[in-house]
């Protein structure tokens, strides 16, 4: 694992004493963002407090939160941060005081930083039906893992028109497969970034299967996308007159991945995303179970408001963009 | 445009193969005006051109005036809408769309024009346009809001990487509907937009910025506050040249003053000529705001409930 030192005082290097597994490389602050975007693979980055200009730190985890394979902690051997636990709170891998510096921080240190890390992070999402025996089963970041006929943990989306009764009067047969057909494309061409597959279409909407890795979730952040953007389809690419409405419900659950008789699937989770998107979720909100935002993106936890409970399960809804006048 | 011989010897064959020589003459003559097959090639008024001599003729004298593109536009006009009422089958005009197209130009169906295209360079011109000619185009221009507090507080890479970021943005946003950047200048920048729906076209690329925008602060900016912009869009007439020093413009005048004066940080500001042109579904989305003297301006913000 690369280890990624940032601060502009040499003397801390002898402090990283990590060998083996681990590749410690010392940077100055003013390569910060070049490193920070070139890393591929998964990797610590510690940041020197005492280094760095005040009111940069905000900037600096905006950033690394933004790339999955990255995690952070942080060295204050100034004592600058007052309230420590929140710092773990925040998703930080570890804190580095004086004391501990004294000590050094070795190849133990970051064993146990990177041990608390994917024990917060492989969590298994509490209350998930579906999940068998409680297992975690990752389905990879990408479809390239996904065995056809065996259980995996995925995202999984419903996504419905609402206002179906409505428009099959109004627009007609002929019309309505033509619009229906091109907000179908729509969706598949939106989740498409973050590996989405539409699994069932059901006539009006469907179910969307996204890969879960166990680590996060970027599915919801191309949803919470979806959501904002939804205005410009409305006026360049959708084939209705009106605006549309549709409702999404998303949660992360276990089911046996297949590819033939979609329709006759029997699952806990199927049956689960179903009712939250067709009886919980109203017309035009976007649901998500509490997992899901759990393994969000950071950012978008300020976005999500308390929507009540639902099969013993949190949870929030995307707060709406308000675009329209009035 | 280089003009292979191929593209050349696919036209002949087409004019040759598809219509009288009169229907030629006529059909270069939408091209250049007044175009005259017999002063062209020096035959006596009197003796009739033959079908091939007659299209070698046009391909050569289209060529030579650059005008190959724009014959080809009429000759798909011709073949998709026909001509005083009666249809014209034009022979290879899909491979001489194809012959084009690899040059690096698109033919757009709405607009029934040969624009730039694809990956190849883009000009301020479209590959269309010509020197000093007036046109009438909407323009859309941005102005990152606090440039010189941000040049204060953050190491320049840091600025200037922002900065070039946030002109990926409205490069994607204004080329994704057939716009054009013509003017980038650190901390802002203006676009054009001419073809079809040109108003709606410039406020919905700057309705997209805002909310890209927004994403990037959410997800990528690097600074402790989020970045902010104003966007103005103003439509009129414009003298056009490539180069952008040479572009004297009241309306792109009148565009700087709307920007500056009217238009909020993190808002999009509309002129009334532009409003009128927004349709139903769009103008919902603009309210009316501070008036000049004489006239109404409409915004555009993103809110949360």
């Amino acid at each position: 694992m690369d280890v990624l030192v940032f601060s502009d005082n040499p003397k801390l290097n002898p402090a990283f004493k990590a060998r083996g597994a681990f590749r410690v490389k010392f940077l100055a602050w003013k390569d910060f963002r070049r490193q920070v975007n070139a890393q591929a693979v998964p990797t610590l980055c510690y940041l020197d407090l005492a280094t760095l200009p005040a009111g940069r730190l905000p900037g600096c985890l905006r950033l690394i939160r933004s790339c999955p394979q990255l995690s952070y902690a942080l060295i204050d051997r100034r004592g600058q941060l007052r309230d420590v636990a929140r710092v773990f709170h925040e998703g930080a891998a570890d804190y580095v005081d004086r004391e501990a510096l004294r000590e050094g921080v070795g190849s133990r240190r970051l064993l146990r930083a990177l041990s608390y890390l994917r024990t917060r992070r492989s969590e298994t999402p509490l209350g998930l039906p579906g999940i068998t025996g409680g297992k975690l089963l990752p389905s990879g970041a990408d479809w390239s893992q996904v065995v056809p006929e065996r259980e995996y943990t995925f995202g999984l989306l419903f996504i419905e028109l609402d206002g179906k009764e409505e428009m099959e009067k109004k627009y007609g047969v002929k019309n309505l497969t033509i619009a229906v057909s091109s907000f179908r494309s729509f969706i598949e061409k939106a989740v498409k970034p973050v590996h989405g597959r539409m699994w069932i279409w059901t006539g009006f909407g469907g179910i969307v299967l996204f890969p879960f890795s166990g680590a996060d979730c970027p599915a919801l952040g191309c949803l919470f996308r979806l959501v904002l953007f939804k205005h410009l389809y409305d006026i360049e690419g959708s084939h209705f007159p009106n605006f549309l409405s549709f409702r999404l419900g998303m949660m992360i659950g276990n089911l046996t991945y297949t590819q033939r008789n979609v329709g006759s699937v029997v699952s806990d989770s199927l049956n689960s995303v179903f009712h939250l998107g067709q009886e919980f979720a109203r017309t035009g909100q976007f649901c998500v179970t509490e997992e899901v935002l759990r393994f969000g993106h950071p950012a978008l936890k300020d976005y999500f408001l308390e929507a009540g409970h639902f099969e013993g399960r949190r949870i929030l809804r995307m707060r709406m963009p308000l675009h329209r006048r009035g | 445009m280089k003009v292979s011989a191929r593209l050349q010897n696919f036209l002949v064959q087409a004019l040759a193969q598809s219509m009288t020589v009169e229907l030629m003459e006529q059909l270069a003559g939408r091209v250049i005006q007044g175009y005259d097959l017999h002063r062209q090639s020096g035959f006596p008024p009197q003796i009739p051109i033959p079908q091939r001599d007659a299209a070698q003729l046009i391909v050569k004298d289209m060529v030579r005036q650059g005008r190959l593109r724009r014959f080809t536009e009429v000759l798909i006009d011709v073949e998709r809408n026909g001509i005083m009422g009666r249809s014209v089958a034009i022979r290879f005009l899909s491979r001489i769309i194809t012959e084009i197209e690899s040059l690096g130009f698109l033919y757009k169906e709405e607009y029934g024009l040969f624009v730039e295209g694809g990956e190849g360079l883009k000009t301020r011109g479209w590959g269309v346009l010509q020197e000093g000619l007036i046109y009438e185009f909407s323009f859309l221009r941005i102005d990152i809001a606090g440039n010189s507090q941000l040049v204060r507080k953050y190491p320049k890479a840091e600025v200037l990487k922002a900065y070039s970021d946030l002109r990926g943005l409205l490069t994607a946003v204004v080329e994704r509907r057939d716009g054009r950047i013509w003017h980038w200048e650190g901390d802002g920048g203006i676009a054009a937009f001419l073809f079809g729906a040109k108003n709606v076209q410039a406020a919905l690329a700057g309705m997209e910025m805002l909310l890209e925008l927004f994403m990037y602060n959410l997800f990528r900016c690097s600074f402790a506050g989020d970045l902010h912009v104003r966007l103005a869009v103003h439509t009129g007439p414009c003298q056009f040249f490539g180069n952008f020093k040479e572009i004297r413009s009241d309306t792109l005048r009148r565009l700087e003053a709307l920007e500056g004066q009217f238009a909020a940080p993190d808002s999009l500001i509309i002129s009334p000529g532009v409003y009128s042109d927004m349709g139903t579904k769009l103008e919902s989305f603009f309210r009316p705001v501070g008036t000049t003297k004489r006239n109404v301006l409409y915004q555009y913000s993103l809110g949360w409930e």
